[in-house]
């Protein structure tokens, strides 16, 4: 046991358009729509549930796991702070560069950070001195005309650098 | 062996005094049950447990498998909670849930997918302190996660499937839970080896085998039924 809640909003979403995270619809999807679906679909349903027993809860950014980072930019990830650029596809720029303590390098060369909230609608990724990582999905703030962000560097607190970001804590690497 | 026309779910738990027992009822889930659950259980497991694996479970969802499958499908999922009754100063005594799960009757078996076994789905039982808010100075039952692991046991004598049964111990239970299955002192469950495949319709390229999932044989489940036999009658 058991299949854990995500999966029944994924599938009220799918099955009923319902908005996964209003959690009285998904309690009605399957409380009064599911039982007058075809018995062909109920059995689709039950059994994606069944399948699904056992998988892993995911934070708001477990979405983001290492397998979906480019290998170019993977092996770049040993610095204590990366940043990463990763549009909706989870497909890497590939001329992002990473900053690493004491290296000064710019965070990010030509797909700013901004540019992927704004052009890529992307969200960046960061991985921090302890090995969490980080997903951004706002940003608001802008303190370099280039880039949008200031360099990282070990004193630097992350929430101040992103000011008006939203961070996500990450229980998985 | 026990015989599927015999097989009964317990009627009591032993209490925390070591001396008197609780009288219990295993029933399928009610609305009224559903609703105890969301008024004392699930705020205090939210406060006091918040990382266990059931605080995010929502039973409205959970059951709603029962009356959207019950005849549709040849799982049989259903539902079943175990309910106590606390003495108040009125003339009715006041029903406590100390349990609810969730099952599949009729499912591949884990050690050899050719049998049917009862799969657990679901199982949670009512935080310590809920209980304690309701019987005050009074014994609290004891014993309530292995009552609910009866229940699927028992179900699985009663449709004939000889005790066979298996769960996943959910990954948030650590090896607290792991251990808490397979202590041949608590639950003595076998956890299937990583390398036994699973059931197709567990087989998911999301969620390999892990080493999680247990199963009782037959004479394990026996073993496990007849150490409860005392709470029987």
């Amino acid at each position: 046991m058991p299949t854990p809640m995500h999966v029944y909003a994924d599938i009220a979403k799918r099955y009923g358009r319902i908005d996964p995270n209003d959690q009285s619809a998904v309690r009605n999807f399957f409380r009064q729509t599911l039982p007058r679906k075809s018995e062909s679909i109920k059995e689709e349903i039950f059994k994606e549930l069944l399948a699904r027993d056992g998988e892993a809860v995911p934070t708001e950014s477990t979405v983001l796991k290492v397998t979906h980072v480019a290998p170019i930019l993977r092996s770049q990830m040993t610095g204590r702070h990366v940043i990463a650029v990763e549009n909706d596809l989870g497909v890497l720029k590939k001329n992002s560069k990473t900053s690493s303590v004491g290296s000064r390098r710019r965070l990010v060369g030509r797909s700013s950070i901004k540019g992927a909230f704004k052009k890529l609608k992307g969200s960046v990724i960061m991985k921090s001195a302890d090995g969490t990582w980080y997903k951004i999905t706002e940003y608001k703030g802008s303190t370099n005309s280039k880039t949008g962000l200031r360099p990282l560097t070990p004193e630097v607190d992350i929430g101040a650098v992103f000011k008006n970001a939203t961070l996500f804590k990450s229980s998985s690497q | 062996m026990i015989n599927s026309a015999l097989a009964k779910f317990v009627k009591s738990a032993p209490a925390s005094d070591k001396v008197k027992t609780c009288p219990i009822r295993v029933r399928r889930i009610t609305d009224a049950d559903l609703r105890w659950w969301d008024k004392y259980a699930k705020p205090m497991i939210e406060i006091i447990e918040p990382t266990r694996p059931d605080a995010t479970w929502d039973w409205w969802i959970i059951t709603a498998l029962d009356a959207a499958f019950a005849y549709s499908l040849r799982q049989q999922p259903e539902c079943f909670s175990i309910v106590t009754d606390v003495p108040t100063s009125g003339k009715k005594p006041r029903e406590v849930i100390c349990g609810l799960i969730q099952l599949v009757g009729r499912y591949e078996y884990l050690l050899d997918h050719s049998l049917s076994s009862v799969y657990i789905w679901y199982l949670s039982t009512t935080p310590v302190e809920t209980l304690q808010a309701f019987f005050g100075s009074k014994p609290l039952p004891k014993l309530l996660g292995q009552i609910l692991l009866d229940v699927g046991v028992t179900r699985s004598f009663q449709l004939g499937w000889d005790g066979r049964t298996g769960l996943y111990a959910d990954d948030g239970g650590n090896e607290e839970l792991l251990d808490f299955y397979t202590n041949s002192l608590r639950c003595g469950m076998t956890a299937l080896a990583k390398t036994y495949p699973l059931p197709s319709v567990l087989r998911s390229r999301l969620r390999p085998n892990n080493g999680r999932y247990c199963y009782f044989t037959e004479a394990a489940a026996e073993n496990f039924y007849k150490k409860l036999t005392p709470y029987r009658t």
